[in-house]
């Protein structure tokens, strides 16, 4: 039962401790060695530029950005070609490899008329 | 009324504060941590239990400030947005130091065991009095114990002195659910140091 007790008091003066305790303080010029940090982080603009490159939204975005670009790119020249056929077909009403080169040449001569 | 009319004076100021910088001024950032430098570091320590540790977050708690002050709307006091911070920083240095010893343990099972596992020594808060310092480094020991959000609102309003309200505003959280930790915070503690004297017998 002693014991008991004993240990209720050790219990409650632990609890007990932090009453009255005081804000403890950061070492003298804190402030100086944070602006020592920053401007050390500060130097480092290519960790920086790489940080914010592999931040999640940014990489998606800029791929999303590339592959639409290259799809524009892709489907444009798609059209360029179809249309070219689409001439010749229309013009011979075949499609035979001859008629496409006849037509072909006939357009270079075409483009390249002098004055 | 004077109470209310002085607490308006400092709330104003902390606003003038923050308004400069935002728009950049040093001076202010200057006026910002010297000001709240102590609450920071007090609350940092209180839960990584580290002098050194404690100051690294602080440090960090204002690179953060400068950096990200424009995201501060102003819907809670500053120095709320001050404690999230520095609980939130804190926090994660404590999982990352657990990840680290479970690492740590698991190479040693395996053979590689070049990593010492050091017991730190207890810890000792410099702003706990000399009569009492045995008694709070076991109740820290007990504190680093407790589940996270006990954690920090036995922290909080122990070691920090926020009133329950303060606590809940940090937490973002309510009153009654501050209560309700607390009040288990306290019967686990009490049962870890019930342990901890029974096999001192």
């Amino acid at each position: 039962m002693n014991t008991e007790k004993k240990i209720e008091k050790l219990v409650e003066n632990a609890l007990n401790s932090l009453n009255q305790i005081e804000r403890a303080e950061p070492t003298p010029f804190f402030y100086t060695r944070l602006r020592a940090k920053m401007e050390k982080e500060q130097k480092n603009i290519w960790e920086r530029l790489a940080a914010i490159l592999a931040r999640p939204v940014v990489a998606t975005s800029t791929l999303l950005l590339i592959l639409a670009f290259n799809a524009f790119f892709l489907f444009q020249n798609n059209d360029g070609t179809q249309t070219i056929s689409g001439q010749s077909t229309f013009a011979q009403g075949n499609n035979s490899a001859e008629d496409y080169f006849t037509i072909a040449a006939t357009s270079f001569d075409y483009e390249n008329l002098e004055p | 009324m004077r109470n209310i009319v002085f607490l308006n004076f400092i709330q104003l100021d902390e606003r003038v504060l923050v308004e400069r910088l935002k728009q950049g001024d040093e001076s202010a950032f200057k006026a910002i941590v010297e000001t709240w430098q102590g609450m920071v570091f007090n609350t940092a320590l209180g839960i990584v239990q580290n002098a050194e540790d404690a100051e690294d977050i602080a440090q960090e708690v204002f690179v953060q400030v400068y950096q990200s002050v424009n995201s501060f709307k102003g819907d809670s006091k500053f120095s709320t947005w001050l404690y999230r911070i520095t609980i939130t920083k804190s926090l994660d240095h404590e999982r990352k130091k657990k990840r680290k010893k479970r690492f740590a343990f698991v190479r040693s099972i395996f053979g590689d065991d070049n990593e010492v596992l050091v017991n730190p020594p207890d810890f000792h808060h410099p702003g706990v009095t000399l009569d009492n310092k045995e008694n709070s480094a076991v109740l820290f020991k007990a504190i680093s114990e407790l589940p996270e959000n006990q954690r920090v609102a036995f922290t909080l309003n122990k070691v920090e002195g926020l009133s329950y309200q303060e606590v809940a505003d940090v937490m973002k959280s309510t009153v009654s659910s501050v209560e309700s930790l607390m009040h288990r915070a306290k019967n686990n503690l009490r049962k870890k140091l019930e342990d901890y004297y029974n096999s001192r017998k």
